[in-house]
C-alpha cells in the first residue's frame, strides 16, 4: 500500500474547523427530519412509539461516533477497509445460522437492547474496499481489472439478496458503477458490467427471486394499467388486498398530500394506519401526505444537496482513494434515497429500502452518519499534489 | 496542479454523475408532481375514500303478538356462518390440499381426471394431502410447469405446509424454493425441518376438527338457510364445500336472466362474480359458544367467517297452520326483486336531502364530490337492502310487511385500516318495524289445531292417495266483531304450499247443505215480499225416501224441521220456486256470491281477508242444476267464509272479518230479521233434535248449526261440514262462531259424523283450559 504524504500534523482539533460545515449542517436537517416525521409516524401506535427516542439515540451515537471519526487522518480508514469489509463478508455469512428469523428473514443479529443489521455497514464497507481497490487508476482502465471490484461488491450483494433482502441488495449496482466510472473506467468497461449485471438480475429475477418478491413485480407491472374502469373489478381488489396494499396506500399517501400537505401529525394514511411500516420502508409518503410537493422537494432537496456536497467534495478531493469514498458514499445515499422515493411513487416494485436519515433504522442511521463523517474527515483534509499525478 | 483550470477526465465523470443524479431527482420529483399536483383530486378522493365509508345498521322487524299479546313472532338476534370459497381454498388448509392436489393430479397423465373432493374416500383431503406432499418440489422450478401451474402448486403446498409446520408463509415458500431450485429429489412434503408424518398428522387433525366443527353445526339449532346458490340443497359445512368445489374449478360465474335493455321484452343472460368470489352463508342460529370459539384467532378458519344477524323466530311450532298464516320471511335479495321495486323501497326510506346538507371535509366535497357521495349512499343503501333487509314473502309476514319491516339505519363515519369507526359525520337513524297484534288466539289456535289433527286422523282412510286428499279445518270468527280467532288445518292439495307466496288455500268442492239456511231466508222473504217463489203451502210433501226416511210432514210444512233435519226435498223445491234469481240472492245476501254495482247487497261481499289465503267463494252455475244449488252443491267456499255467513244468524248483522283489531264495518241483515230469527231456531232445533243430535255437548253449550255433506268423489266420498256458533258472552265479549270441514271422508260418513265431531272436541279442549273457558265460553253450558 502506498502511504500518502503526509502534511505536517495539524493538531487533531484543528481539524474540525476545515469541515464542510454544510456537510454537517444538511446531515443534521436530514436526521432532524427524520426524527420528526418518525415521530409524526409513531406517536399514536401503542407499538412503535418509542422509534422516535430510539432514533434520536442512534443519530447522537452517530453524531458521537462521528466525531471520533473526523479526528484521525482518513488514511486509517483506508488501511482499515478490507478488515471492515472481512468482518461484514463475515457477519452476512453468519446471519443464516446465528441471527433469528424475523418475518421469513434472518437480518439483524439480536444483542442485548438493539440488533445490528450487518447489510446497512456492508455498503459502507464496500464503498471503502472499493476505493482501496480502485485508487489504483490502471486498475480501472479494463473490464479484467474490474473484474474483482465486482466481485467486491458482488458478493455481499447476493449475500444480502440471501436474507432475503432484495432493496439492500441493489444498492451495490448503483455504488460499483459510479465508483469505477470514477475511478476512469472506460465507456465500453461500464456498459459490460452494466450488461453483466443485467443478466445477472435476470437470472436473480427467475431462479433467485421468491415468489411474493416476483408477485411485487407482477403487480407493479399491472398497476400501470389501472385506472377508474377497472379498479373495482374482482381482480384489481384482491392485488390491492394483496401484494399492491402498500405501494398502493402509498400512493394515496402521497397524492392526498397536494402542494402543501396536511399538515404534521395530520395525514390521514398515517393518522388511520392505513400505510403499514410508515415509519421504516414508507416514511416518505408519510412525508408528502403531510407536508405535500413543496415540503417533499425540500426534503428531496436536502438529499439533493448532500449528494451535491459529497460529489463537491470529491470534486475538490484529489487524493484518489478519498475521492472514491466520496463518489461511493454520494452514490450510495443518493440511489438508495431515489430508489426510496421511487418505491413510496410506485415508480418502480415495491421493496423494503430505507430513506438513509429519514427511515427509522438504527444501522441505516449509524452506517449513513459514518459514511457521511468519513468524507467530512476528507473534505477537512484536502491535500495539495506537489507532483504530477496520474489521477486525470 | 490548480484545481481550477479546465475539467479532468475525471471532474467530467463526476459532473456526469452529478447529472445523471440530478435527473434522477428531477423524474423522481415530477412523478411526484404528478401523483401529488396533477392528480391530487383523484388521490385525495380515493384517500377519503379509503376511510370514509357508508356502514349499514340493520333494523329489527316488528313482532307479531296474538290478542292476549303472547308473541308469535319476533327477531332474534344471532350469528351465522358464511363461507367464502375462494379464501377457503387458498388460505386453508384442507381447501388448498385438494385443489393442489387436483391441479398437481391434472399435470400426471397417468392420474388424468382425478379430482379430489371433500368426501371421506381415498380421494378426501387425506388423500389430497398425501398426494401433494408427495409432489417433488423440483416441479416448482421455473419453466418445468407453466408459471400460473406452478404459482398455484406452491401457493397450495405453502399453505398447508404454514399451517401445519407452524412456519410463515415466507419461510415455506423460501424452503420450497431452495429445495426446487436444488433438485435433489426431495418432496414438499420433506423441504422443511418438520418430518412430514408429523405434517401430515397434523394435518389430519385440522380435517377433524373440520368435521366436527360441522358435525356441532349439524347437532346444534344451526339450520341451514332454505336456499343455496343454484337452488342446490344444502346442510353444513362439508356439504357446502362439496357444492361449491366443482364450480370453482370449473370457474364457473353467477348468471342470472336480466331484460335485454335493446328489447325489454326478452331476456339475456349475464354473468357475475364467480361462484367461489360469493359469500355463502351456511349455517345461522350459530350457538354463542361455537362462534365465539371461531372468533378467536387461534381456532379460527379461513375462509369462514361469523357475523351477526337477525334471523326471524316463530314461537309457534313449524308444521302448523298458523306458522303458515305468519308466513315466511327471506332476505330481500334471494327474493330477487324488480328494479322498480328496489327503487320505490330506497325512494320511501332514504330522505331525498339526506347528505345533502352536511358539511363535508373538503376532499369529499371537492369536483361534484357532494352528489357522487349521495349517489353512493343511494347505491350503498340499495345493496344493503338486499343483503340486510328482509321481506315477508307469504302470509301475515307479507301482509304487514309494511309495518313490520324497520328502515336500515346508514352511518356515515371515517374509519380506520381495522375498520374502527373513528369519525361519525352523518347517520340515519335505524327504526325498528312497527309490531303487529293479530286478532289470533294462540292457546285456541292450537287448541283447534289439535282437534283439526285428531279429525284428520280419524277419518283418513283408504291408500295414501285418499289419505293425502283427507284434509280437515276449523275457522273460529268473533261474529260480533269479525276478528278471526282461530284457523286450523289448511285445506290445500300441495304439502309445500304453506311457504310459497301466492299460493291459496283452496277448496274442493261443494258446501252442502250448510247453504240452506240462506236459501230458507230468501224463501220466507220471497212469501213475504211477493217475489219468485212457490209458495210453502204449495209443497209436495217429502215422502222421506229423499231424506233417508225421515218424516217432515204432518201437515205443517215446517220450515224449521226441514233445516233441522236437512231435507233436501223441501230445498229441492224452494230452489226450483226461487229460480236463479232467488237462489243467487241467497247467496249474495250473506256474502257468498259478489253483487254487482247498485245490488242492494254489495257491502256484503268480502272475497279476501287480509293476511289469510283463503279464496273468495266460487259458484258454478254451468254443471250444477238448480234444484241441487239449492242444497250447496255447486258453491266452493272456504270455512271463513261460511263461518261470517253464518255469524250473520248469531248477530243479525254481517261482520267484516279481519286479523287485526279494529273496528270493521258490519252489514246488518235489517231487511230480513224475522226470517233470521226463524232460520235460527231451525239451527237450534238442528243440534237439539235434528242432524246434529247425536252431538249432545253442542246442545249441552246451546250451540246453533248445521251439518252439511256434499258428495264429492265418484265412489261416495263426501265433503263433511258443520257450521255454527255459540250464544253470545254478554254485550261486550266474544261470540264464537265457527265453521268445521273435513275433506274427503268415506261415503256414509256425514257433517255431523265428522265435522260435527271436530268441532265438539274443540269445544271441549276449549272448556278444559280455564284461561280459554273464561275468554270464550263462561257460563255456557256449565
Amino acid at each position: 500500500m502506498t502511504d500518502f504524504p503526509l502534511l505536517p500534523g495539524k493538531r487533531r482539533l484543528e481539524v474540525l474547523g476545515d469541515v464542510d460545515g454544510w456537510l454537517v449542517l444538511v446531515t443534521a436537517a436530514l436526521c432532524l427530519c427524520g426524527i420528526v416525521f418518525i415521530g409524526s409516524a409513531t406517536h399514536d401506535d401503542p407499538v412503535f412509539h418509542e422509534q422516535q427516542a430510539r432514533q434520536a439515540l442512534f443519530v447522537a451515537c452517530g453524531f458521537g461516533i462521528g466525531f471520533f471519526v473526523l479526528l484521525p487522518h482518513y488514511v486509517h480508514v483506508l488501511r482499515g477497509a478490507w478488515f471492515c469489509y472481512g468482518v461484514v463478508v463475515l457477519a452476512l455469512l453468519g446471519l443464516p445460522y446465528f441471527a433469528p428469523e424475523i418475518n421469513g428473514a434472518r437480518r439483524w443479529y439480536a444483542l442485548p437492547g438493539f440488533s445490528v443489521q450487518p447489510s446497512e455497514f456492508a455498503k459502507l464497507a464496500v464503498v471503502l474496499a472499493l476505493a482501496a481497490l480502485l485508487r489504483f487508476k490502471a486498475r480501472a482502465r479494463t473490464f479484467d481489472g474490474l473484474f474483482v471490484p465486482m466481485l467486491v461488491a458482488g458478493v455481499p450483494a447476493l449475500l444480502v439478496l440471501r436474507q432475503p433482502d432484495l432493496g439492500s441488495s441493489l444498492v451495490f449496482g448503483p455504488v460499483l458503477l459510479a465508483m469505477c466510472y470514477a475511478a476512469g473506467a472506460s465507456a465500453r468497461s461500464i456498459l459490460l458490467v452494466v450488461v453483466f449485471g443485467l443478466g445477472v438480475a435476470a437470472i436473480a429475477y427467475v431462479e433467485l427471486l421468491h415468489q411474493y418478491q416476483r408477485d411485487r413485480v407482477d403487480v407493479w407491472l399491472d398497476h400501470w394499467g389501472w385506472d377508474e374502469t377497472n379498479l373495482h373489478t374482482f381482480d384489481v381488489r384482491e392485488k390491492l388486498r394483496g401484494d399492491g396494499f402498500q405501494p398502493w396506500q402509498a400512493l394515496i399517501a402521497l397524492g392526498g398530500g397536494g402542494l402543501y400537505g396536511a399538515g404534521l401529525g395530520h395525514g390521514p394514511q398515517n393518522r388511520f394506519d392505513f400505510l403499514p411500516y410508515r415509519s421504516e420502508d414508507y416514511l416518505f409518503a408519510v412525508v408528502g401526505e403531510e407536508v405535500g410537493w413543496l415540503g417533499a422537494m425540500a426534503v428531496l432537496g436536502l438529499v439533493a444537496a448532500l449528494v451535491a456536497l459529497l460529489l463537491a467534495t470529491a470534486l475538490r478531493t484529489r487524493e484518489r482513494f478519498g475521492r472514491l469514498v466520496c463518489v461511493g458514499v454520494a452514490t450510495w445515499l443518493g440511489t438508495q434515497s431515489l430508489i426510496h422515493v421511487a418505491v413510496c411513487g410506485w415508480l418502480v416494485p415495491a421493496t423494503g429500502l430505507p430513506m438513509p436519515f429519514l427511515s427509522y433504522g438504527g444501522s441505516s442511521a449509524l452506517s449513513a452518519l459514518l459514511g457521511v463523517a468519513v468524507c467530512a474527515n476528507i473534505s477537512a483534509r484536502r491535500e495539495p499534489v506537489l507532483a504530477g499525478d496520474g489521477f486525470t | 496542479m490548480s484545481q481550477g483550470a479546465n475539467a479532468t477526465p475525471t471532474r467530467t465523470r463526476i459532473g456526469a454523475l452529478a447529472a445523471v443524479f440530478a435527473a434522477g431527482f428531477v423524474a423522481v420529483g415530477a412523478h411526484l408532481w404528478s401523483v401529488m399536483v396533477t392528480d391530487h383530486a383523484t388521490w385525495s378522493r380515493r384517500s377519503a375514500e379509503n376511510r370514509w365509508a357508508f356502514h349499514s345498521v340493520p333494523a329489527r322487524r316488528g313482532a307479531i303478538f296474538d290478542r292476549t299479546g303472547a308473541l308469535l313472532a319476533v327477531d332474534e338476534a344471532t350469528t351465522e356462518l358464511t363461507l367464502l370459497y375462494a379464501r377457503f381454498r387458498l388460505r386453508h388448509p384442507v381447501g388448498a390440499a385438494v385443489h393442489g392436489a387436483t391441479r398437481w393430479a391434472g399435470c400426471l397423465p397417468q392420474h388424468a381426471g382425478k379430482v379430489y373432493d371433500y368426501g371421506d374416500g381415498a380421494l378426501g383431503p387425506e388423500g389430497a394431502v398425501r398426494d401433494l406432499l408427495a409432489m417433488p418440489a423440483a416441479v416448482l422450478r421455473p419453466r418445468v410447469l407453466p408459471r400460473q401451474l406452478a404459482s398455484e402448486l406452491a401457493s397450495a403446498s405453502a399453505t398447508v405446509l404454514a399451517h401445519c409446520s407452524g412456519q410463515t408463509r415466507e419461510r415455506v415458500f423460501t424452503a420450497l424454493r431452495q429445495a426446487a431450485l436444488a433438485d435433489d429429489g426431495r418432496c414438499v412434503g420433506d423441504v422443511l425441518a418438520m418430518p412430514r408424518a408429523d405434517v401430515l398428522a397434523r394435518f389430519d387433525r385440522l380435517w377433524r376438527e373440520l368435521r366436527e366443527l360441522d358435525a356441532r353445526l349439524l347437532r346444534s339449532a344451526a339450520t341451514p338457510p332454505g336456499r343455496a346458490l343454484g337452488d342446490e340443497e344444502r346442510s353444513g359445512l362439508i356439504a357446502t364445500l362439496e357444492a361449491l368445489r366443482p364450480r370453482s374449478l370449473a370457474g364457473e360465474r353467477v348468471r342470472w336472466e336480466a331484460p335485454d335493455p335493446d328489447d325489454p321484452t326478452t331476456t339475456v343472460e349475464k354473468q357475475g362474480s364467480k361462484v367461489e368470489d360469493v359469500r355463502v352463508v351456511f349455517a345461522t342460529h350459530v350457538p354463542f359458544d361455537l362462534a365465539a370459539e371461531l372468533r378467536v384467532e387461534a381456532r379460527s378458519q379461513a375462509g369462514i367467517d361469523v357475523q351477526p344477524t337477525l334471523v326471524r323466530r316463530q314461537e309457534v311450532a313449524e308444521d302448523s297452520a298458523l306458522a303458515a298464516l305468519l308466513g315466511v320471511v327471506d332476505r330481500i335479495d334471494r327474493t330477487v326483486p324488480s328494479k322498480e321495486w328496489l327503487d320505490t323501497l330506497v325512494d320511501a326510506r332514504l330522505p331525498d336531502d339526506w347528505l345533502h346538507d352536511v358539511e363535508l371535509p373538503a376532499e369529499l366535497d371537492a369536483d361534484g364530490g357532494r352528489e357522487r357521495l349521495v349517489q353512493a349512499s343511494v347505491d350503498h343503501y340499495k345493496r344493503e337492502a338486499l343483503l340486510r333487509e328482509r321481506r315477508g314473502l307469504s302470509g301475515i309476514e307479507r301482509e304487514f310487511n309494511g309495518t313490520l319491516t324497520g328502515r336500515l339505519g346508514v352511518r356515515f363515519a371515517a374509519h380506520d385500516s381495522r375498520r374502527r369507526e373513528q369519525q361519525l359525520l352523518e347517520h340515519l337513524q335505524v327504526e325498528a318495524g312497527g309490531d303487529v297484534r293479530l286478532t289470533f288466539d294462540l292457546s285456541l289456535q292450537r287448541v283447534a289445531e289439535s282437534a283439526a289433527r285428531t279429525a284428520h286422523r280419524r277419518q283418513a282412510f283408504g291408500d295414501a292417495l285418499d289419505r293425502v286428499r283427507t284434509e280437515a279445518a276449523l275457522v273460529v270468527v268473533d261474529a260480533r266483531t269479525g276478528d278471526v280467532l282461530a284457523y286450523a288445518g289448511a285445506p290445500v292439495s300441495t304439502p309445500w304450499a304453506r311457504n310459497l307466496a301466492g299460493i291459496e288455500w283452496i277448496g274442493n268442492g261443494s258446501v252442502g247443505s250448510l247453504a240452506k239456511p240462506f236459501v230458507l231466508v230468501e224463501q220466507l222473504k220471497a212469501e213475504a215480499m211477493g217475489w219468485t217463489h212457490r209458495p210453502l203451502a204449495g209443497f209436495e210433501a217429502c215422502n222421506g225416501r229423499n231424506c233417508g226416511g225421515h218424516a217432515h210432514w204432518d201437515g205443517g210444512k215446517d220450515p224449521v224441521e226441514a233445516l233441522a233435519e236437512s231435507c233436501n226435498s223441501f230445498y229441492y223445491q224452494s230452489g226450483i220456486g226461487l229460480g236463479e234469481d232467488g237462489v243467487a240472492r241467497a247467496l249474495r245476501r250473506f256474502g257468498l256470491a259478489p253483487a254487482a254495482a247498485g245490488d242492494p247487497y254489495v257491502a256484503c261481499w268480502q272475497p279476501a281477508v287480509a293476511g289469510i289465503p283463503a279464496p273468495a267463494p266460487v259458484r258454478d252455475v254451468e254443471r250444477t242444476a238448480l234444484p241441487q244449488r239449492a242444497v250447496g252443491y255447486g258453491l266452493q267456499a272456504s270455512p271463513l267464509h261460511v263461518a261470517r255467513a253464518y255469524a250473520g244468524f248469531a248477530t243479525g248483522w254481517l261482520p267484516t272479518l279481519g286479523v287485526t283489531p279494529g273496528a270493521r264495518p258490519r252489514v246488518p241483515l235489517d231487511d230480513v230479521v224475522g226470517e233470521v230469527a226463524l232460520v235460527e231456531r231451525g239451527l237450534r232445533a238442528c243440534v237439539q233434535n235434528g242432524t246434529a243430535r247425536r252431538l249432545r255437548r253442542l246442545d249441552e253449550l246451546g250451540v246453533c248449526g248445521k251439518t252439511g255433506t256434499a258428495e264429492v268423489g265418484r265412489g261416495g266420498e263426501n265433503n263433511a261440514w258443520f257450521a255454527g256458533y255459540l250464544p253470545p258472552l254478554g254485550d261486550e265479549g266474544v261470540q264464537m262462531c265457527f265453521c268445521a270441514v273435513v275433506y274427503w271422508v268415506q261415503d256414509a260418513v256425514h257433517g255431523g259424523e265428522a265435522a260435527g265431531q271436530l268441532v265438539v272436541d274443540f269445544l271441549a279442549a276449549v272448556e278444559q283450559d280455564p284461561a280459554l273457558r273464561r275468554r270464550f265460553l263462561a257460563e255456557v253450558g256449565r
